[in-house]
């Protein structure tokens, strides 16, 4: 198992989680599902949601790499590998606008926001954790 | 003509099918919850035939248990902690699947 398939399966988990409640959530509401009371637990979220702490993890990672610290990796290579980490960098400043695209369509389509945001965060955040680590990995000697 | 005694000091009033479930329940408060992992057990199995992986199958069998867990809390057969449980197991279930995926 590499690391990074360690951090993909924590956004995975937070994701089917976060699915499962979204579900219990529709059933148990007045108006759109079969309005049972009590069903939803408000601790739930503080005690299984962990897309939350994998979400701050995987941006702290993806700003490691693109900071200052994150291109000295190189060490003597910098001049060298300057142009691919300026791109490396553009990559990353990408994903903001991904969301935001990915956010617009589904909502154009009829999907709720909470739905949308689950789904598409949990997708940007497996594409920055295998971005991340392709760059961490190619830096290093290692396949991490 | 006195009415049928029950084994139980139950007070549910069977009138139906729902109502002899909830008669089950009050009498025995852990029934469905083992009916759901005994059906995820035979699910798993069944699903898993003669192939040789396991967490296909096993996600496959989670997930319909999730759905009849929400479904019987709904029908107030169990609590709400053990439905998070087998939504918690479904996920669990990703996680082993992708893994499995992973290494392969």
């Amino acid at each position: 198992m590499l690391a990074r398939d360690w951090i993909i399966v924590l956004v995975l988990f937070g994701l089917v989680s976060g699915l499962g409640y979204l579900v219990v959530e529709d059933i148990a509401s007045s108006s759109r599902g079969y309005d049972v009371p009590n069903m939803t637990d408000e601790d739930y979220t503080e005690r299984y949601d962990t897309l939350t702490n994998s979400t701050t993890d995987i941006y702290k990672m993806q700003n490691a790499t693109t900071s200052e610290q994150g291109i000295n990796i190189v060490s003597t290579f910098t001049t060298m590998f300057n142009a691919t980490f300026t791109i490396i960098g553009l990559v990353f400043g990408s994903f903001g606008m991904t969301a935001a695209t990915i956010g617009n369509l589904a909502q154009d389509l009829g999907m709720s926001a909470s739905l949308t945001n689950l789904i598409a965060g949990s997708l940007l955040l497996i594409i920055i954790t295998l971005i991340v680590f392709i760059v961490i990995s190619s830096v290093s000697k290692g396949r991490l | 003509m006195t009415a049928p005694q029950l084994i139980t000091n139950a007070t549910t009033n069977i009138t139906g099918m729902y109502t002899i479930f909830q008669y089950v329940v009050e009498v025995a408060p852990m029934f469905f919850i083992l009916v759901l992992f005994a059906l995820l057990i035979i699910l798993f199995v069944i699903f898993r035939g003669s192939s040789y992986t396991n967490a296909k199958p096993f996600a496959g069998s989670c997930f319909f248990v999730m759905v009849m867990s929400i479904l019987f809390r709904v029908m107030n057969f169990i609590d709400n902690k053990w439905m998070y449980v087998f939504i918690t197991i479904m996920a669990g279930s990703m996680v082993w699947l992708h893994l499995e995926n992973s290494q392969s």
